[in-house]
């Protein structure tokens, strides 16, 4: 066995939740979906672990959201989160503040073309151009210019959203 | 140089100039430092990329990192066992290594999993179907308005049921395999306004419990030859109708397994032809999405001679040991003309029971090992071959696998074969 994997485990994990919580909007999910990428990561043992679980993970995500009508079932999450959250967090109010801009990021995010959206959260996940570039089945050259326009779509449609949300 | 594009912009604000494979980094950089118009764009794209920064930073997850060693026995519980007690016959996961590093297809006859590999060995008039599917986009398809009835019907079922699963997360599964109708390259389209329309490369339509009568109506309706994909999706090891005790952790298992199950599936059903299954268990190798695991089915009408859609369900149940006369038939079958015979042995243990195993000299220090499988047991239930250097070849006659193994070239091994195939 070459890779270190309590290393990699430990260093890949996070960032491998933080990518797929904002694929499936729900942390357990997301969580549940990148211990599965570990196993199969375990037991195939690849090369480059941590471009292999960001491919794997992808790949789980694109398969949970098969089975997803997606905008219900955020809303019925968002539902249960409260529920959840209300156990656990004394202070409800700062709660549905971040819950709120939760959604306004989800919102923006899926303003996105899918190829973009996974090009930013790629990013935003600490891969590498290179890798990327390999995930997403683009030149190397073309991912500058993807997250040139995906930074833009996000920010256009980020702050059109407060907007919206402020003038309510 | 030119001025610079705002992908070398934000390649550079991300630090990742020296990864573009055309950039000359230096001259870029250079560039921006002369260049007050380019730095004044890098400067607006900054404050692009600080915003979407602070966008993304939003308050992170609590993330729980569960013990290591929970995953690894995991991993290792749905891993192919291994090989025990020095019998040489066991069920390998080397079969699932090599359909992930060929990522070929597979071709199917009744339940045989036959990889493309040793298609060339394959003769006999059933081969025709034996088709790789086409890596192209077909044209859409257009549904009649019974399968647009149903498939729509089957649409709104899984979409029921995933805003269940919202609700209550242990339903999230359905309880069976699930077939997916997926389309791929190719567009399902209806004809009708708010019927069903698929366009997106890779979507899956709808999900249908293949417990679920409507599984079976589906496959009847749907133009399953225009179909580019029908996924079967097993889960973990349970899959529909396979004992739990059988382990089914090598995707060769699984895709035999799959076989059954779409056998029993359209079992009794005229079905003109299932193009394609497509094993949807994600594997990877190295990164890339390997090709999956790609099922071409038997059409019923064109191979008759191939048992695709019997109804009945023998792959599912216990083996039948087979009578020893049987058994002492096929004896003298299995050697090889002009190599002396070492040993002859019924195989007892192990997924390939009720097969022989024969092992010849072919110099002083080299043998030769045939092993003659009983039906239904295809050469991915054998262990690997326990030395390097020794390629394995395999053959299908009369409904029935032949392997062959011996430290001798894919060619000599053919030769050997046919030599004793004029014995037989």
């Amino acid at each position: 066995m070459s890779a270190d994997w309590t290393e990699v485990y430990r260093s890949t994990f996070p960032d491998l939740v933080r990518f797929l919580h904002r694929k499936v909007w729900d942390l357990e999910r997301a969580q549940d979906l990148a211990q599965e990428a570990f196993v199969r990561a375990l037991r195939h043992e690849p090369k480059q672990p941590r471009a292999w679980l960001f491919q794997v993970a992808s790949n789980l995500a694109r398969d949970e959201a098969r089975t997803a009508i997606r905008r219900k079932r955020h809303l019925t999450l968002l539902k249960s989160e409260t529920e959840d959250r209300q156990k656990s967090m004394p202070d409800p109010a700062r709660e549905l503040e971040e819950r709120e801009r939760m959604g306004q990021v989800r919102d923006a995010l899926d303003a996105l073309s899918e190829r973009d959206r996974e090009v930013l959260l790629l990013w935003d996940a600490g891969q590498s151009y290179t890798e990327i570039a390999r995930q997403a089945k683009l030149a190397v050259g073309a991912v500058g210019t993807t997250l040139a326009r995906a930074r833009r779509r996000l920010a256009e449609a980020y702050s059109n959203k407060e907007l919206v949300d402020v003038a309510r | 140089m030119s001025h610079v594009d705002q992908g070398i912009l934000h390649a550079y604000l991300d630090g990742a100039l020296d990864e573009l494979p055309s950039g000359d980094a230096r001259a870029i950089r250079e560039h921006l430092a002369a260049c007050p118009e380019c730095r004044a764009l890098l400067e607006e794209e900054q404050g692009i990329r600080e915003q979407t920064l602070a966008i993304l930073a939003g308050p992170l997850p609590e993330v729980e990192l569960p013990p290591l060693e929970e995953l690894r026995l995991r991993a290792e519980a749905t891993s192919p066992p291994r090989a025990s007690r020095g019998r040489r016959i066991h069920r390998m996961g080397w079969a699932a290594s090599v359909i992930l590093a060929i990522g070929a297809g597979y071709a199917l006859r009744g339940d045989q999993v036959i990889p493309l590999g040793t298609m060339d060995a394959i003769d006999g008039p059933n081969v025709p179907w034996l088709e790789p599917l086409p890596a192209e986009a077909g044209p859409a398809t257009v549904l009649d308005a019974s399968a647009n009835d149903l498939l729509r019907q089957a649409v709104q079922q899984s979409d029921a049921r995933a805003d269940r699963a919202a609700s209550a997360p242990r339903e999230r599964r359905l309880p069976n395999s699930v077939i997916a109708i997926s389309t791929e390259r190719s567009v399902l389209k209806a004809p009708a306004d708010g019927d069903v329309e698929v366009s997106s490369a890779g979507s899956v339509v709808a999900e249908v419990d293949s417990g679920d009568p409507l599984a079976a109506e589906l496959l009847r309706a749907l133009p399953l030859e225009k179909l580019v994909a029908l996924d079967v999706v097993t889960l973990q090891d349970r899959l529909l109708g396979v004992p739990a005790q059988q382990p089914l952790a090598s995707s060769l298992l699984d895709l035999t397994s799959v076989a059954a199950t779409t056998k029993r599936l359209s079992g009794g059903l005229s079905v003109p032809a299932v193009r394609a299954i497509r094993f949807a268990n994600e594997d990877l190798d190295e990164g890339r999405v390997a090709r999956r695991g790609r099922v071409a089915m038997a059409s019923a009408s064109r191979a008759a001679a191939a048992p695709a859609f019997s109804t009945s369900d023998a792959s599912l149940r216990p083996r039948e040991r087979r009578p020893s006369a049987r058994r002492g038939g096929a004896e003298g079958q299995l050697v090889v003309p002009g190599f002396e015979l070492i040993s002859l042995e019924n195989i007892e243990e192990g997924p390939a029971a009720g097969g022989l195993r024969t092992l010849q000299r072919l110099t002083q220090v080299d043998t030769l090992e045939l092993l003659h499988l009983p039906e239904g047991v295809v050469p991915g239930d054998l262990a690997a071959a326990e030395q390097d250097g020794i390629v394995q070849h395999a053959a299908f006659r009369n409904g029935e696998w032949l392997v062959m193994r011996a430290p001798r070239s894919k060619q000599e091994l053919e030769v050997l074969l046919e030599r004793l195939d004029a014995n037989r």
